[in-house]
């Protein structure tokens, strides 16, 4: 401490004291922060989303900007130029991958996410470009959908809508039709544009808002059940919401007709575990009415239940959760996304050949 | 009020003021004794009341009790089994009437009897303080010291278990409370949580799953997941010890170190040495000598040994797996000394290959006991260790978390290992290692100490799992 003998007056001595010392707390916690920000280089270091000036997400991350984390799963890559988590922009893809954050796939090495495992598979038959952002549920992705189509109208064949629910409501459907889904917005306070800069605080900000003030509270200390995206979801929906699955797959539907582009669903529901060491998943009506609707739409519905079974049954993987938390809770780890590639190429290679018999027999109609 | 929340601290903070002042008042010692006392108590109430009246009353009625009966010698063995059957109708009651109506084949709803809030630790300190001055060691204590001693909240739900004589020693001379005791206090305090929140609330997760779906789990994940059992329940529990030892060290009071490195323990009775000291110290001094301790010839003495263990477990929960655990522990205990008597090996030296394999033969036989600790019944235990034991397929699990909690324990141990390696040398019996675990108190009016004690602050927070995990020795 500086010499503050010098300073006659004890009560002008003793602010100069409490001045020195709120300085040296002050200037401590700065350099305390950069280091913390150096330390969470490896574990959680992700850009700062940005406005999306094509409009087809709320949001991308900036251009060819690199991000790691460790904080749920082990993940790493590069976002490409457009903002999306693929190694390189496809300029003319024929198939096109939207959905949530199971989708962008920041919980998995870039390498190992369903669109990458996608273009091993078909090994250059069909292109695959991931356009998952975090927070964009089915409704999301469903009232994006006209505009993602129109951007690559050029050359998309396919598209695949990712969800990991199937419940919904009228007020769901009507924000999709009326172009109402919340809006994530990339502007921040400029308070809150720092703090996500300095990863030292950003992460310090993540942990308060999932919840590390309120181990504090009397009621924090119970254990939480995990949901993605903040909000929980629901396997059973109320009779008078019912009329909404057909509402949906109508106005996909539609989009089928307009554009000549086929949609597929695809919903991989997360496992749970009883005490005899089988898998299970939520049982309900969301669930019979998501399928029955797909089904009267004519819309693709790829539910990824059995084909978890089954490689829980023979490989003893489970397709939700990381070695660093709970199996069967969480995003889709590196299990999870092969396991749905792989099913995807099927079904698209299904598909393919059930288009070419059909127009093989179209032929054969003209010639005759 | 649990001991991670904003209402400990606020209690903190302020009971801290109030000492703070009293301190600097020019009053009479005996008056700043009694004010601080009461201070105190009336904290303690609130903590505990906080909670349930229950456990306010109960707590005032034991305490009243142990007084009374203290300060009437002749009759001291009243109090403690008023003590203790306070203790046994509040903790054992469900277990009893329930076995009872398995035994004789009956259905029905048991008795839902609430457990108050630090009975198991409080009993304790009222045991304590009435054999201590039954044999002489401790001269009866008025109410007022006696309410101080029994009540004393940062130490209430879950130890570390005070001597009477070690408290009243330290209440007895003025202390200073000021930021001489603050900052080691916060900073002893925030270590302890750091164990909790992010060592052990992190290795919940996969030891939950573990023993709730073994039958997912290959054989090798689950003896990751009951490795990972050994390592949480030692972060939870010390790390409550080191936040109730910085509580008190906030208000001026030193309690009795209740970790030291247990895992370095080179066989079981020196695990009892590093473990849950002042539980084992306790029930060294208050039940093994009580039953003879090893004055009434060989077989009695490890008859002694396996029983004080089985009451140890019993006192952990009325629990056929509590009671399995504390026998395994009797009997190790007993051969361990059979051993040592045989052999004379205690006068030995041994090299580093052989230290190394009797720390790890000790770790695997702690970590097998855990299994029946922590499994909800004898049938889940057995069901884990056969998994366990017989390469069953299944889900592999390497989870990210023990192997870095592993390596955060090795790395904060090596130090003490390090400073310890000349008086080891020393060492002349195999169970007296002289490794000793230190907090690692700053001085935070350096600068770069500051920034320190900030970062480790910062990394608490950042790497904190949020998802919230009960302390497990609060169910004790």
């Amino acid at each position: 401490m500086p010499k503050m003998d010098s300073i006659r007056n004890p009560v002008i001595r003793r602010i100069a004291e409490w001045a020195f010392w709120l300085v040296k707390i002050g200037a401590a916690g700065a350099v305390a922060v950069v280091i913390l920000s150096v330390l969470m280089l490896g574990y959680s270091f992700i850009p700062v989303h940005i406005e999306n000036p094509d409009g087809n997400t709320d949001y991308i991350w900036p251009a060819g900007s690199v991000w790691f984390r460790v904080t749920e799963g082990i993940g790493y890559g590069k976002f490409d130029d457009n903002g999306f988590n693929n190694p390189e922009v496809i300029e003319h893809p024929d198939i096109l991958l939207l959905g949530s954050s199971h989708m962008e796939a920041q919980y998995v090495p870039q390498g190992d996410s369903v669109s990458a495992v996608m273009n091993d598979l078909f090994g250059g038959e069909h292109e695959v470009y991931n356009l998952g952002i975090s927070g964009h549920t089915i409704f999301k992705t469903c009232q994006y959908l006209p505009k993602n189509i129109e951007l690559y109208k050029d050359s998309v064949k396919y598209v695949i809508l990712e969800t990991f629910f199937v419940s919904m409501t009228e007020k769901d459907v009507d924000n999709v039709l009326n172009h109402t889904v919340q809006y994530s917005s990339s502007k921040h306070s400029p308070v809150m544009q720092f703090v996500n800069e300095v990863p030292g605080l950003r992460i310090l900000d993540h942990q308060r808002k999932v919840g590390f003030v309120d181990l504090f509270k009397d009621s924090g200390r119970t254990t939480k059940v995990f949901s993605i995206d903040g909000d929980e979801y629901s396997s059973e929906v109320s009779a008078s919401d019912l009329p909404a699955y057909d509402r949906l797959f109508g106005y996909l539907e539609d989009i089928e007709k307009e554009t000549g582009v086929e949609l597929i669903i695809y919903y991989h529901p997360t496992e749970t575990f009883d005490g005899e060491g089988h898998i299970l998943f939520e049982e309900g009506n969301a669930y019979e009415a998501f399928a029955a609707a797909a089904e009267a739409h004519h819309i693709d519905f790829v539910d990824m239940a059995d084909d978890f079974v089954r490689m829980f049954n023979e490989e003893h993987h489970v397709a939700h959760g990381f070695c660093t938390g709970r199996l069967g809770i969480g995003h889709l780890n590196s299990y999870g996304h092969r396991a749905s590639a792989e099913t995807l190429v099927r079904v698209i290679r299904e598909k393919d050949q059930a288009q070419k018999e059909s127009g093989k027999e179209a032929d054969a109609d003209v010639n005759d | 009020m649990s001991m991670i929340s904003f209402k400990l601290m606020g209690l903190l903070g302020a009971v801290f003021c109030l000492l703070y002042i009293y301190d600097r008042l020019r009053i009479d010692d005996r008056l700043r004794h009694r004010l601080n006392n009461w201070t105190l108590i009336a904290a303690s109430l609130v903590f505990v009341a906080y909670a349930n009246l229950l456990s306010a009353l109960v707590l005032t009625a034991v305490t009243v009790v142990t007084w009374y009966f203290a300060k009437n010698r002749k009759y001291w063995y009243i109090g403690v089994i008023l003590s203790v059957l306070t203790l046994g109708v509040f903790k054992y009651t469900n277990f009893v009437v329930s076995s009872a109506m398995e035994v004789f084949g009956k259905t029905g709803t048991t008795l839902n009897i609430l457990l108050p809030v630090g009975i198991s630790f409080f009993t304790f300190s009222a045991v304590s303080y009435l054999v201590d001055v039954h044999r002489g060691e401790l001269e009866a204590r008025n109410l007022e010291d006696v309410a101080a001693y029994i009540t004393f909240f940062p130490k209430l739900t879950s130890g570390p278990i005070q001597r009477s004589g070690d408290f009243f020693g330290q209440s007895d001379r003025r202390r200073q409370v000021g930021m001489q005791t603050f900052l080691p206090g916060v900073q002893i305090f925030v270590f302890g949580l750091f164990k909790k929140l992010v060592m052990a609330d992190r290795l919940s997760v996969f030891v939950d799953q573990v023993y709730e779906t073994p039958m997912i789990f290959s054989s090798f994940s689950i003896f990751l997941g009951v490795i990972a059992y050994s390592f949480q329940i030692y972060f939870d529990f010390s790390g409550y010890s080191d936040m109730a030892i910085g509580a008190a060290k906030m208000l001026g009071y030193d309690l009795p170190v209740n970790f030291n490195l247990p895992y370095l323990a080179h066989n079981v009775t020196e695990l009892w040495k590093r473990w849950h000291i002042t539980l084992s110290t306790w029930l060294m001094k208050y039940v093994y000598i009580s039953l003879g301790g090893n004055r009434k010839g060989k077989a009695r003495t490890y008859l002694n040994l396996v029983l004080t263990m089985v009451i140890g477990g019993i006192w952990h929960g009325a629990n056929w797996t509590y009671i399995i655990w504390g026998f395994l522990h009797g009997i190790a205990l007993a051969v361990h000394k059979a051993w040592m008597t045989l052999t004379g090996s205690n006068e030995k030296k041994h090299g580093i290959p052989a230290n190394i394999i009797s720390i790890a033969a000790t770790f695997l036989f702690t970590t097998f006991c855990w299994i029946f600790f922590r499994a909800p019944s004898l049938h889940s235990a057995v069901t884990i260790i056969k998994r366990m034991f017989t390469f069953q397929t299944g889900v592999n699990q390497p989870y990210f978390w023990l192997f870095v909690t592993v390596a955060m324990y090795f790395a904060a141990m090596l130090p003490a290992v390090l400073r310890s390696r000349g008086r080891e040398l020393k060492a002349r019996k195999l169970n007296t290692s002289f490794v000793r675990a230190e907090y690692p108190v700053l001085d935070l009016s350096k600068f770069w100490n500051l920034v320190a004690f900030f970062v480790f602050c910062g990394l608490l927070i950042a790497l904190a799992y949020t998802g919230g995990s009960p302390f497990i020795y609060g169910n004790y």
